[in-house]
């Protein structure tokens, strides 16, 4: 590798541009920029181009398309299971809304079985027929919902 | 270097892949459970649904149908309800629907189902005019809506195979199977509208008909001009509970345990004055799980259990609706509602303090 540029060469405006910076010093890495680039070209010994030509094939793209063939097949693959499972049904497994239902905003959870026996517990049932509820209950049961016979 | 050939141990990964894409495939369309759930087939479109366990190949959809209520059309239907009673009968009465499409009902019974004669016979007049004077409750409360949450996390969908003509309309059933073993409901609509014509509500196990209405005529923007709607719709705010307590004479309780899968959709006070009661104001609550619907009332008493340590309450069912009530020391609590009884039970407990 070598300069393009000759140092003999330099402008008399860059040289006095130069002169004038007075006793600043160069950075040590400027100076071994330049020095390098004085250097004469000259070939890499055999040995050096052979590891880094072996590194080098590591990184080619050849390399690369090798190492994607299999993730691609399997991308495909994982695209079908996907499909399969969101269009027959598998969503289930996947807990979405097809599945388990969706959860929905303000909804009661289900109340623990022993919460649920200690509040029925709390009442003394007696089982009666409709007519012998409070008129508003028997409106509720009857009018609203259930037939009405026997208010005939 | 010996290198392994790649190319047979890919083919090989994709096969298991797409096997078990397959096989997740087959178990999503062979599912038995309930519904008996199987990929729409073509060929079986034609296979008549006869109920639960019923043959033909059946559709799981997404969503619930879009269904328009017949109290949204001007329209005059004969339906025919029927529900089934405590001792397990079913009983039946042939009704008259009319609206107008813009809030004006009426519904009228027409004839009842007499079992011992096996003839429809004409209805007592006291229920002729029971009907009159609950047409909205009818149309609005016991007619089946679909509500605005709950849809999803406590029903699964499916439509079933073939039509169903209504009156030359061609309609589709769409089965909402509880996700909470509540038993499955059936929905009747017509193809193209939505109109809801039909329902069914089985009980849990999804094999006995507890509630149903099917509609036999459908007249579309008939001649209303000689109608008489009814006006039965009881004043009702929304409750506040500075405005409302003292005229309740109580300060409502909430509900800490709702049965689970509902929400409140709304809590008012009726006013009941103009009523023959010796209640003035009721405190409702009405909650709903996106079909069934569940009410919860409260009103002060005078005469209460008297803190004695006895809840005692009266229970009965009829039609799948089960209704409990009970008295607290200042206050009557009760509950109705399409649900088992240890649900309603559950309730009314829990409003026990």
């Amino acid at each position: 590798m070598a300069s393009e540029l000759n140092p003999d060469e330099l402008s008399h405006e860059l040289i006095a541009a130069l002169r004038s910076l007075g006793g600043e010093r160069a950075p040590a890495a400027l100076a071994d920029g330049v020095e390098l680039a004085r250097l004469p070209q000259v070939s890499a010994p055999p040995e050096l181009w052979a590891r880094v030509s072996a590194e080098l094939r590591k990184d080619s793209p050849e390399q690369r398309t090798r190492l994607m063939a299999w993730p691609r097949w399997a991308a495909a693959a994982s695209i079908l299971l996907l499909a399969g499972l969101a269009w027959f049904g598998g969503a289930e497994l996947l807990g979405t809304k097809r599945g388990l239902g969706i959860e929905e905003f303000g909804l009661a959870q289900a109340v623990p079985a022993e919460t649920r026996r200690m509040l029925i517990a709390r009442l003394v049932v007696r089982e009666v027929p409709p007519e012998k509820l409070s008129p508003l209950t028997r409106s509720f049961m009857m009018g609203s919902m259930a037939p009405m016979r026997d208010d005939g | 270097m010996n290198r392994v050939p790649a190319a047979p141990f890919r083919l090989a990964g994709a096969l298991l892949l797409g096997a078990v894409a397959l096989f997740a495939s087959c178990k999503g369309s062979a599912q038995t459970s309930d519904g008996g759930w199987s990929a729409a087939s073509s060929g079986n479109q034609n296979a008549i649904w006869s109920g639960p366990g019923g043959a033909g190949a059946r559709q799981r959809t997404d969503h619930p149908p879009t269904l328009t209520v017949a109290e949204l059309w001007s329209l005059r239907t004969v339906r025919i309800f029927e529900s089934r009673d405590a001792s397990g009968a079913l009983l039946r009465f042939r009704e008259l629907f009319q609206s107008d499409g813009t809030g004006n009902l009426r519904v009228d019974v027409l004839e009842v189902w007499d079992e011992i004669s096996q003839a429809w016979i004409l209805p007592h007049p006291l229920l002729e005019a029971l009907y009159g004077m609950r047409t909205s409750y009818i149309a609005r409360l016991r007619d089946l809506h679909l509500h605005a949450r709950g849809l999803y996390a406590n029903y699964r969908w499916e439509q079933m195979p073939g039509t169903v003509t209504v009156d030359g309309r061609a309609c589709v059933t769409t089965r909402a199977h509880s996700l909470r073993n509540l038993g499955p409901i059936d929905l009747v609509h017509e193809v193209g509208t939505g109109l809801l014509l039909g329902w069914t509500v089985w009980d849990e196990s999804g094999t006995q008909v507890m509630q149903s209405l099917t509609t036999l005529t459908v007249e579309m923007n008939p001649n209303q001009s000689s109608v008489q709607w009814v006006n039965d719709v009881l004043p009702e705010e929304p409750y506040n509970p500075i405005v409302h307590d003292a005229l309740l004479g109580i300060t409502p309780r909430a509900l800490t345990y709702p049965p689970a899968g509902f929400y409140r959709e709304k809590a008012v006070v009726e006013d009941l004055r103009a009523q023959v009661s010796p209640v003035n104001y009721v405190y409702l609550e009405y909650w709903t799980d996106g079909l069934r619907t569940l009410f919860v009332m409260q009103h002060a008493i005078s005469n209460g259990n008297g803190g004695g340590g006895l809840n005692l309450a009266q229970m009965s069912h009829e039609g799948g609706i089960v209704a409990v009530e009970s008295d607290a020391s200042d206050r009557r609590i009760g509950a109705v509602g399409l649900l088992p009884k240890d649900d309603i039970l559950m309730v009314v407990g829990d409003l026990h303090e």
